[in-house]
């Protein structure tokens, strides 16, 4: 953003509020700074750059579908949250209650749904209900943790390629090309055979003792296939983030940085990848439901989330074997995992429009 | 441009050597091999095992006899699969994957550039609305639900389809859909965002302006433009549908390449893997170079360096 006749440049850096005079004529530069070193903004047009994001927001709240999104998700995250709880308190079903290990496990059957157990139970009684519940927890965090991770790594990658260009970005873009040609499966298979077991890291550990108590193994490969589905699903995020370095690098803004003796990295970090930051909050809400899906796949081939524990995926798996039988087991996690990622998708897609004004023009 | 063709074809073969020996090197740095089980072998047998196949060499000469070999194309033999060599076994499962992937992907094509133009063409209607909420849900239903779903209503129910295996025609049916319904709906999106871009540039305005009928400025010069991004997704999507889809191939019992792939990769089959990847990779770069030369013809602004 820049304003100011055309030998003499005002330049705004939008997010952080990093301003200077550039005088582009070549003489002496003069930078209208007050005594705390940011800038008069009562000249008013400058103000102009802070309402982005309501107008994003504004825009964003007009689109209905993703407003719906917004609502599903709410409503999921919060019911995942308190759900299991509040089941046990009123029912006393919790997502591992077993009721024929009582009986002697003479009686082990799956009951359709029933005002007891509203989304009926699977095939050793468990409360299917409480289960999704819990499997939502689980998937919910594989999306949100595994997207994090990806935003780590894919956005510094690409920021630091992007900005220093030459023989470090191509080096770094070919290493990106050629995990692409990896099958992903492979990676993450490796990762999780490496790092399971007695060689789990130990920040790993710390999480999953926090979560569920010490040496829960279960919950630790829980942890690392978050790590590991986060690791192989950055790479088209650092391609976005480049793109979009690239765009910027030469704008007015990082020279007024530059000319202000501003760190590289601190160019990067907190003038550029700011600036970059609408396709990358676009990007990542569309990587979320990408990452439930291949983690449901995992586990539908046996990889990903192992019982006591259940995910979405998981639960899903479990139903497709007696889908004749009993089809409730398959069709409410199903469901409830379409829905979120349908919502996921229509936010991801209500923000893009939002934030990215050019693609609502048509 | 034969030059850009021999320079990107000659890229492929180190490429290609790349990634075999990253997946080799992801391979080795997983622990456990192929011949231990829960039992532990007796020394002796352990070490004959590894002298036949040579794992009692240093390492660098293990991974140069292996880069040796596939260099030559020559993947020697499944360590699971005895006595029948990787090259056998891909071809001999590939066929399945190709047949339910080709077919899949000219039924994705076929209804989302339908449903992709009429939608960019009647931008906010009905048809719109419907169709993009359709291709929306057919991104987000797994296809492990999806197909199930289909084998209950149209096998188990109607008794029309026949619900799994392979066979006749009627067997394609149900994985040919399930295996589409993302593809449709991924391409529908693409042609939307891309006919929507192209129809208000200024080589449309001119081709109107110069008096041609809407039906030549929209097939001719507006669809060539629009399907850049449908195009250069089917490079990487194809390759993967002819290597087979684990899911649809899990549902329907079909013996393709997708689910050989994954087993051998649990059942440390390093040949095998090797040998997969190796032919993936090939498929791939070869289906992006094509797709790159078609920008070419698609956009005639498009030039090769």
């Amino acid at each position: 953003m820049s304003v100011g006749s055309a030998s003499q440049r005002l330049v705004v850096c939008t997010f952080c509020g990093a301003t200077s005079m550039v005088d582009l004529s070549g003489a002496e530069p003069k930078l209208r700074l007050d005594e705390s070193g940011v800038l008069d903004r009562s000249s008013g047009e400058l103000v102009a750059g802070a309402s982005l994001w309501k107008d994003a927001w504004k825009r964003l709240l007009k689109n209905k579908l993703a407003v719906f999104g917004m609502i599903v998700l709410g409503v999921m995250v919060v019911a995942v949250i308190i759900g299991p709880p509040i089941i046990r308190l009123t029912t006393g079903f919790t997502p591992d209650y077993i009721p024929s290990d009582i009986d002697g496990g003479a009686r082990v059957q799956s009951f359709p749904p029933s005002v007891q157990h509203p989304m009926g139970t699977d095939d050793k009684g468990r409360d299917l209900l409480a289960r999704v519940l819990q499997g939502g927890r689980i998937s919910l965090m594989v999306g949100i943790i595994s997207t994090i991770v990806s935003l780590l790594v894919g956005v510094s990658w690409g920021a630091i390629a992007g900005y220093i260009g030459g023989r470090v970005d191509n080096l770094m873009m070919r290493i990106v090309d050629i995990i692409y040609a990896i099958p992903y499966i492979l990676i993450v298979i490796v990762l999780l055979s490496v790092f399971g077991g007695p060689n789990t890291p130990d920040f790993i550990d710390a999480l999953s003792s926090f979560f569920g108590g010490a040496g829960n193994q279960g919950l630790s490969q829980i942890f690392l296939l978050f790590l590991a589905l986060g690791l192989v699903s950055w790479l088209t995020m650092a391609r976005v983030v480049r793109g979009q370095i690239l765009s910027l690098k030469n704008q007015e803004f990082v020279l007024a940085a530059k000319a202000t003796g501003v760190s590289t990295p601190a160019i990067i970090f907190r003038h550029l990848v700011p600036n970059a930051l609408g396709p990358v909050i676009v990007y990542a809400t569309l990587t979320v439901p990408s990452v439930m899906l291949t983690e449901a796949f995992l586990s539908f081939l046996g990889l990903g989330v192992q019982a006591p524990y259940a995910s979405w995926g998981s639960l899903a798996a479990d139903g497709i074997k007696n889908i004749q039988i009993f089809p409730w087991q398959l069709i409410f996690p199903g469901v409830t995992m379409a829905l979120t990622l349908f919502s996921l998708n229509f936010l991801g897609d209500g923000l893009r429009d939002a934030l990215d004004p050019q693609t609502r023009k048509f | 441009m034969i030059g850009f063709i021999l320079r990107r074809l000659l890229i492929i073969i180190p490429m290609a050597l790349l990634v075999v020996s990253l997946t080799w090197g992801l391979i080795r740095l997983a622990p456990g091999n192929f011949y231990s089980d829960e039992r532990s072998l007796p020394p002796a047998i352990e070490e004959n095992i590894k002298r036949k196949y040579g794992l009692d060499k240093p390492v660098y000469q293990q991974y140069l006899i292996m880069l040796g070999n596939v260099v030559r194309g020559d993947f020697g033999d499944s360590l699971k699969y005895q006595g029948q060599s990787v090259n056998e076994i891909i071809f001999r499962h590939l066929p399945y994957s190709a047949t339910v992937g080709v077919l899949a992907y000219l039924l994705a094509l076929f209804f989302g550039l339908t449903a992709g133009i009429i939608a960019a063409l009647r931008q906010n209607s009905a048809f719109d609305y419907g169709s993009m909420a359709t291709a929306m849900l057919g991104l987000s239903v797994p296809n492990f639900v999806l197909g199930p779903i289909l084998v209950i209503v149209f096998s188990l129910w109607l008794f029309w389809l026949p619900p799994a295996r392979w066979g006749g025609i009627s067997n394609l049916i149900l994985p040919v859909i399930t295996l589409s319904a993302i593809y449709a709906a991924y391409i529908a999106r693409l042609t939307r965002a891309g006919m929507l871009e192209v129809m208000r540039s200024d080589y449309i305005r001119t081709a109107r302006a110069k008096g041609l009928d809407e039906k030549t400025v929209l097939l001719k010069h507006g669809l060539r433009g629009g399907i850049v991004p449908v195009v250069s997704f089917t490079g990487p999507a194809l390759a993967n549908l002819l290597a087979g889809t684990v899911v649809v191939e899990k549902v329907f019992a079909i013996p393709g390449l997708g689910n050989i792939f994954i087993q051998s990769v649990l059942n440390r089959d390093e040949p095998l893997t090797l040998g997969i990847v190796a032919f993936l990779s090939i498929l791939i770069m070869i289906f992006n170079l094509v797709v790159d030369i078609s920008y070419g013809f698609l956009d005639p602004r498009i030039r090769y360096e």
